[in-house]
């Protein structure tokens, strides 16, 4: 075999290697980020229906969502640390009773859900304007970082209750056709 | 053993490329410690280190080099061979629409260097600076100049720009000022005064535009799991006119593409694009000649410039790593696939570049 094809087979598997080292990888830094800011939101919103009890806030993943046990962990270790209520984490699918979860993240490769109104609970999408949709929550990348944008006018509509520091750091956003 | 050897270097190399790709990681407690305001600060593509994770990366710096080659001839949408532009004395008479020097290829090569400051969320500041070289080759029936080449280089039109972030995540916002720091006093040797003598050269080989002009474009992106596309509406916008009593034509153009974003860092894309521009304004007098014939070559009639083409682009972005493009290298290939030229025009056959960056 001469030297060139030895180089050049080196160089093939070493590319085969490479890739397959990057494609089997784990989750992405976005998605690592995204799910402890998805955690973290929660922090920031009040239900109703478990003031004055222990209850979990059942937060809920329509498939096919894009965390693996990621979320989980995150969302374990913060337990650990926040005092507030524990969270459960579950995957639905798209046709599942939602009426439970206190939060629904859609992610960009999932369904996106519309004309559902179900009481307390916060959707949250994921690249997709909440602009005239039904949705509360839009988390976005600028920069290289993960912001999110509220629909104000949807929260008021869902009576959802915010803390005022989650809508400082929020870019505010209305529907169309409403007055300013 | 050889074999070995290659075994062991591959398995070094492994080990160098995935350190990185494992610095990314950061663990569940990590992440679930920091607050909602230190997890909006952390950058998506930098690596571990803490400074740059909170603030993400400010500066970027990058170069590019594009070669353009133009030749075959084209009046409207309409192919003319080169006899039918070059003027032949003893076959027929001299018209508007025949000339005596014919230029047959022209290239074109920029060096294109930059750097971008990123001075909050929503702005970035840059400055890019071009260096350009270039060549024309002619036929002529001019004696002692059957053929001949000319050629320069120089350093084209700096421009300063900002960018701007719109409030919806998905539009940016491009504003430029471009400075006429491109010389658009080229001279060379060229049959107007006979052999030895240097004269103005045509338009097509000034490395500036001599008027400070303003590249404006707004840009839509957006983007899924496997892909990322966008469109860009853009216009150069050309103001007052040179030190040589001219303007070159305003440029509007749309641009679409789509790339699609595999695993592996490799990122192919293609691009459709239709841009449309004017003809030069006013005139260099200096590249006529007296008599009824002014225009010698056709690059020198300022109404043989502008029109309608649309491209058709094919790419591949190399990436650092699989999620991360803080080193990259793009290569791009385009051909335009429609051309509706004003006048008789010299036609644009294909554009070759990469660029390369790194943010910091």
């Amino acid at each position: 075999m001469s030297k060139s094809i030895k180089k050049y087979s080196a160089a093939l598997l070493f590319l085969m290697i490479y890739c397959c080292s990057l494609s089997a990888g784990s989750l992405s830094k976005e998605y690592q980020i995204k799910s402890a800011i998805l955690i973290k939101l929660t922090k920031f919103v009040f239900w109703d229906n478990l003031s004055g009890s222990t209850s979990p806030i059942n937060f809920c993943l329509l498939q096919p969502e894009p965390f693996g046990l990621y979320i989980d962990e995150v969302a374990k270790q913060d337990s650990l640390v926040s005092k507030s209520h524990p969270l459960m984490i579950l995957r639905v699918d798209n046709g599942d009773d939602i009426s439970h979860c206190h939060v629904l993240f859609m992610p960009k490769k999932s369904l996106l859900l519309k004309g559902i109104h179900a009481r307390d609970t916060v959707f949250i999408t994921e690249g997709r304007s909440t602009i005239d949709s039904d949705n509360h929550i839009n988390l976005y990348t600028n920069n290289g970082q993960i912001k999110f944008e509220i629909n104000i006018d949807n929260i008021r509509r869902d009576k959802i209750k915010m803390r005022a520091q989650l809508l400082s750091v929020a870019t505010i956003v209305k529907n169309t056709g409403t007055k300013p | 053993m050889k074999i070995d050897n290659v075994s062991s270097k591959t398995l070094i190399l492994l080990i160098f490329f995935n350190l990185p790709q494992q610095a990314l990681s950061q663990t569940p407690s990590e992440l679930a410690s920091l607050s909602l305001h230190d997890l909006m600060g952390l950058n998506i593509y930098d690596d571990a280190s803490d400074t740059a994770a909170k603030t993400g990366s400010r500066w970027n710096v990058g170069y590019g080099y594009q070669r353009l080659r133009l030749d075959g001839y084209r009046t409207g949408t309409s192919n003319l061979s080169d006899q039918a532009v070059i003027f032949k004395p003893l076959e027929e008479p001299r018209t508007a629409k025949n000339y005596p020097v014919l230029p047959t290829t022209i290239t074109q090569e920029i060096h294109t260097f930059n750097l971008n400051y990123q001075l909050n969320d929503d702005f970035q500041i840059g400055i890019t600076a071009p260096y350009i070289l270039q060549g024309t080759d002619h036929n002529s029936s001019i004696p002692n100049f059957d053929t001949f080449t000319i050629k320069n280089e120089g350093v084209g039109d700096v421009s300063l720009n900002v960018r701007y972030q719109l409030p919806s995540p998905y539009w940016k916002l491009s504003v430029a000022l471009s400075l006429p720091t491109g010389s658009i006093k080229e001279r060379g040797d060229t049959p107007r005064n006979g052999a030895g003598t240097k004269e103005q050269l045509p338009y097509t080989m000034q490395l500036g535009s001599g008027t400070y002009d303003l590249p404006l474009s707004i840009q839509y992106t957006d983007r899924d799991d496997n892909f990322h596309y966008g469109m860009q509406a853009n216009a150069l916008i050309r103001v007052g006119k040179n030190s040589e009593s001219y303007r070159l034509g305003n440029t509007y153009g749309i641009n679409s593409w789509v790339r699609w974003m595999t695993e592996y860092g490799l990122h192919p894309g293609i691009s459709l694009g239709y841009r449309h521009s004017e003809k030069i304004h006013g005139m260099d007098s200096s590249l006529t000649v007296p008599g009824a014939f002014p225009y010698p070559a056709n690059i020198t009639d300022p109404n043989n410039y502008g029109g309608d083409k649309v491209d058709l682009g094919f790419s591949v972005k190399v990436c650092s790593k699989a999620t991360n493009c803080k080193y990259f290298v793009e290569l791009n290939m385009s051909k335009a696939v429609y051309q509706n030229l004003n006048g008789i025009q010299i036609k644009e056959n294909f554009k070759f570049g990469f660029m390369t960056g790194i943010n910091f």
